[in-house]
């Protein structure tokens, strides 16, 4: 144990255990519960009659049911028993129920009464404080256990508040990877880096391909890293962000009466309004809804108010010219297997955007190239 | 308890899988029409005719052991008749009480099956009446045992046991529930107990244990319902306990339902045949271990396919040709490995590991390949089947293409199949694949050719001979000059 707040912790811890406050506590709760665990009473109900008595050895019914017909048993039986629902709240049924076991067991709930009048208050203020704030760390510990058990690596990275050469080495999506491991399935894990005046990462490349993904581990990486927790990849080097924005691609909200157009427009003023020099902006398939005029247009100026601010950001787009328009922007593919383009590889690459390959190529799979279709519209 | 009918040591199971190539085997050797003659349109009977005639017994043992039970079946057939409809009323007399709504309270499930279990046991006794008066007269192992195992199982205690259970169920006492303190003190561990038997010394005043008692006011009616629930959280394990022996002992009947209905089947199928006049006869298997030594048994006397039979007014021996050989041989390899008689005289052979047809079909029911597509189709799931030991009754394969592409392609799935230990019947028209095999005057392979006499009549019947040349183009096609081959395995 090395962190200061966990060796105060366990300091504060031992002496609190070794105080009779504690032990005096500990051996109270033992005996009472002790005490209420060996109470067993009957009920005899008739009609609306209930009568309560101590329990006496009866014999399990359900179990000399069994017994008596276990002949016939061959095979898992289903399951007749029925759920039942528990209200929050004891009733007066079974308050009188209760009242009559405690005159059965006058001894037991004396007992009772005295242990609470004597621990009223017996919650510690620093433990109650510890309880709350540990879940912090555990929770993020008990997400991540499960991809940590299959190899995924995950690393506190190396983080500056000034450098923004950035970089990631098998980085991958926390939520996917969660998803993916429930299902056996294999995790893709991807490599960026960003030097000199390099900024943004302006990512291109047929749909189901890893962009979004890559757009997301890139925002969770920051994310993360500022927490303070451990984030998914082999090892990081990553800038403190003041923010990290996001403008994703929405469901077009009726209540706002714009178009969707005009409502990522407002969203994306609103995070450039807010973003200094210093913060994170992850765009994944922005302006999407409009022509590749609008989106080639708004893409430029946005992309040069992102890159004249000096952020850092990733900007997932169909539009192969935004790849290529400063040296602040980097381009990224996503690839697909040289042989078959329909199939995916979920690896991101450095490489000038190529989306007509990929057109010429996923269309020659299908029959439907200009030469192909001729032939065929000529046999 | 098990009846043990169909198998000395297990039970016989009208759910199982029925085996991948059931479809094509029910196609091809006319499944349905034997079936249908088994079942006398109860379907159930129908259902475990089915499975059974696909029971692939390999063992010459068990496949005697059915032949004795059913023997006896033949010999008693009232009795027989008798138990089954005993298991049916059983079944169907659940139907009558209340019907079974999933998610019922465990008081209505205790109800029910209480209720149940009264027919139940009834039925039991009727069986055990049966078992008492009859048993003397059945001498097979099968029926021996099953009778023992009734006297057994259901002797007078039992009964007077199961009587107890149906009159405390009713709880003229109230029910009586233990409990525990759980969360907060609220009553947790609800068990239903058996209530003491109580005499007259327990009533008196002063003698009943220690108790504090209540009574909920009348138009309390938050408070009947939290009783209720109380109560029913108390009786749930037993009625759960209760539920699934009635279960079980459907299952039991069940179980005896299937299993006698098999012998029933047979019954309902021997007196179809026997009525026209065809011949039966429980035939004599051999076992396998021999078959790699000295090449296997097969012979026949008088083999006809029942199949056509039941479907026409003419006997067996009349009628058919090589694909009625066909058929009736693999009917009778079922047959015989599901302890059943067998439509033959005689019939000897030893068993095979499974039985796998590929007949030529007479359309392509999906129209998406071609025919030739279809048939190598079909081949290959064949050879993910088949292995060594197994029969496999090819009929016109590969003569959708030319005949030379056609007898190649076969010429290699045989030869690679035969290394592999499988018995072949082909039946084919195919001169070029049947005179090269002639020529190599192998030892393991027979040669049958339809016999036709002088005057262009079919006798129905497959006598040794050489493979001749097509030479009859205007004929139809069933009257088409061929050559039926058997090669057995020697290795």
């Amino acid at each position: 144990m090395r962190s200061r707040g966990l060796i105060a912790f366990r300091e504060y811890l031992s002496a609190y255990t070794g105080s009779t406050a504690f032990t005096g506590l500990v051996a109270d709760i033992d005996a009472v519960s002790g005490a209420l665990e060996s109470v067993r009473y009957c009920l005899n109900i008739r009609g609306n009659r209930v009568r309560v008595t101590r329990y006496e050895g009866e014999a399990d019914y359900g179990e000399q049911i069994q017994r008596t017909f276990a002949k016939f048993a061959k095979r898992a039986a289903k399951d007749y028993r029925a759920t039942f629902r528990n209200w929050p709240e004891m009733n007066h049924i079974e308050e009188r129920i209760v009242d009559l076991v405690a005159r059965l067991y006058p001894d037991v709930f004396r007992a009772l009464d005295e242990f609470r009048a004597r621990h009223a208050a017996y919650l510690d203020d620093t433990i109650r404080v510890f309880d709350r704030e540990v879940k912090f760390y555990a929770a993020y510990l008990t997400l991540i256990a499960p991809m940590r058990k299959t190899g995924l690596e995950f690393c506190y990275p190396d983080v500056s508040a000034e450098s923004k050469h950035i970089g990631a080495q098998g980085c991958f999506d926390l939520a996917l990877a969660a998803k993916l491991v429930s299902r056996d399935a294999t995790v893709v894990r991807n490599d960026f880096h960003l030097t000199g005046p390099e900024r943004i990462f302006v990512v291109t490349g047929p749909n189901q391909g890893g962009k979004t993904t890559f757009a997301r581990t890139f925002g969770q990486l920051h994310y993360l890293a500022s927490l303070g927790y451990p984030v998914p990849a082999r090892e990081a080097t990553l800038f403190l962000p003041d923010r990290v924005f996001t403008h994703f691609e929405r469901e077009e909200d009726l209540a706002t009466l714009r178009g969707k157009f005009e409502d990522e427009l407002v969203r994306i003023r609103d995070v450039l309004d807010r973003a200094t020099a210093d913060s994170v902006v992850v765009m994944n398939e922005s302006f999407a809804s409009t022509t590749l005029r609008d989106a080639l247009y708004v893409g430029e100026r946005v992309l040069d108010r992102m890159t004249s601010m000096g952020l850092l950001g990733v900007y997932v787009t169909f539009v192969d010219e935004l790849a290529s328009l400063n040296e602040a922007c980097v381009s990224m593919v996503a690839c697909v297997v040289k042989d078959n383009p329909a199939e995916r590889t979920f690896k991101l690459v450095r490489r000038p955007a190529d989306g007509l390959a990929y057109a010429e190529a996923i269309a020659g799979k299908y029959g439907l190239t200009y030469r192909q279709l001729k032939e065929r519209l000529t046999a | 308890m098990k009846a043990f009918l169909m198998y000395p040591d297990r039970d016989f199971d009208p759910e199982r899988d029925l085996p991948a190539n059931e479809a094509d085997l029910s196609n091809d050797l006319e499944l349905d029409v034997l079936l249908r003659a088994m079942a006398a349109d109860d379907p159930i009977l129908f259902e475990v005719a089915r499975h059974a005639i696909h029971s692939d017994l390999t063992s010459p043992g068990d496949i005697v052991y059915r032949q004795h039970v059913l023997a006896d079946c033949i010999a008693q057939p009232d009795v027989i008749g008798d138990m089954y409809e005993v298991a049916v009323a059983a079944i169907t007399a659940e139907k009558k009480v209340l019907g079974w709504i999933f998610r019922d309270s465990p008081d209505t499930i205790l109800n029910r099956s209480r209720q149940v279990l009264r027919i139940y046991v009834d039925m039991l006794h009727r069986l055990r009446d049966i078992a008492d008066g009859s048993a003397a007269s059945f001498r097979s192992e099968g029926f021996t045992q099953f009778f023992k195992m009734i006297a057994r199982e259901l002797d007078d205690d039992y009964f007077a046991e199961m009587e107890a259970h149906l009159a405390d169920l009713a709880f003229r006492h109230g029910t009586l529930i233990s409990a525990g303190l759980g969360k907060g003190l609220r009553g947790a561990r609800y068990i239903l107990r058996r209530q003491p038997e109580q005499t007259w010394r327990d009533r008196m005043p002063g003698r009943s244990k220690p108790g504090y008692s209540f009574v909920i006011a009348d138009r309390d009616d938050t408070g009947m319902r939290t009783l209720s629930d109380l109560n029913s959280r108390g009786l749930n394990a037993a009625a759960n306990a209760l539920a699934q022996s009635a279960d079980h002992i459907k299952d039991f009947f069940q179980m005896l339902r299937a299993e006698l209905g098999f012998y029933l089947g047979c019954l309902n199928l021997r007196n179809l045949l026997v009525a026209k006049g065809e011949p039966v006869c429980f035939p004599a298997p051999a076992g396998q271990e021999g078959a790699s030594q000295e090449g296997a048994i097969l012979s026949a006397r008088g083999l006809y396919d029942a199949s056509l039979s039941l479907s026409t007014d003419a006997t067996g021996a009349n009628q058919g040709g090589k694909s009625t050989f066909l058929r009736g041989l693999g009917l009778a390899y079922l047959m015989m490995q599901a302890g059943m008689f067998v439509a033959a005289e005689s019939f000897t052979a030893s068993v095979t590991a499974g039985v796998f047809t590929h007949f030529k079909r007479e359309e392509d029911a999906t129209m998406e390949k071609g025919k030739l597509d279809e048939e190598l189709a079909r081949m290959g799931v064949i050879a993910e089947q088949v292995g060594p030991g197994c029969l496999l009754l090819a009929n016109e394969s590969f003569a959708s293409t030319n005949e030379r592409e056609g007898s190649e392609i076969a010429r290699q799935i045989i030869r690679a199949l035969t290394e592999a230990r499988v018995r072949i019947v082909f039946v084919t028209h195919m001169y070029d694949l049947s005179s090269r095999y002639y020529a190599e005057h192998d030892p393991g392979i027979l040669f049958l050719r339809a016999e036709r006499q002088p005057d262009g009549h079919r006798t129905f019947r497959l006598p040794p001979g050489e493979p001749l040349p097509t030479s009859y183009g205007e004929d139809l096609y069933q009257e088409v000059f061929g050559a039926c081959m058997v090669k057995e395995i020697t290795r």
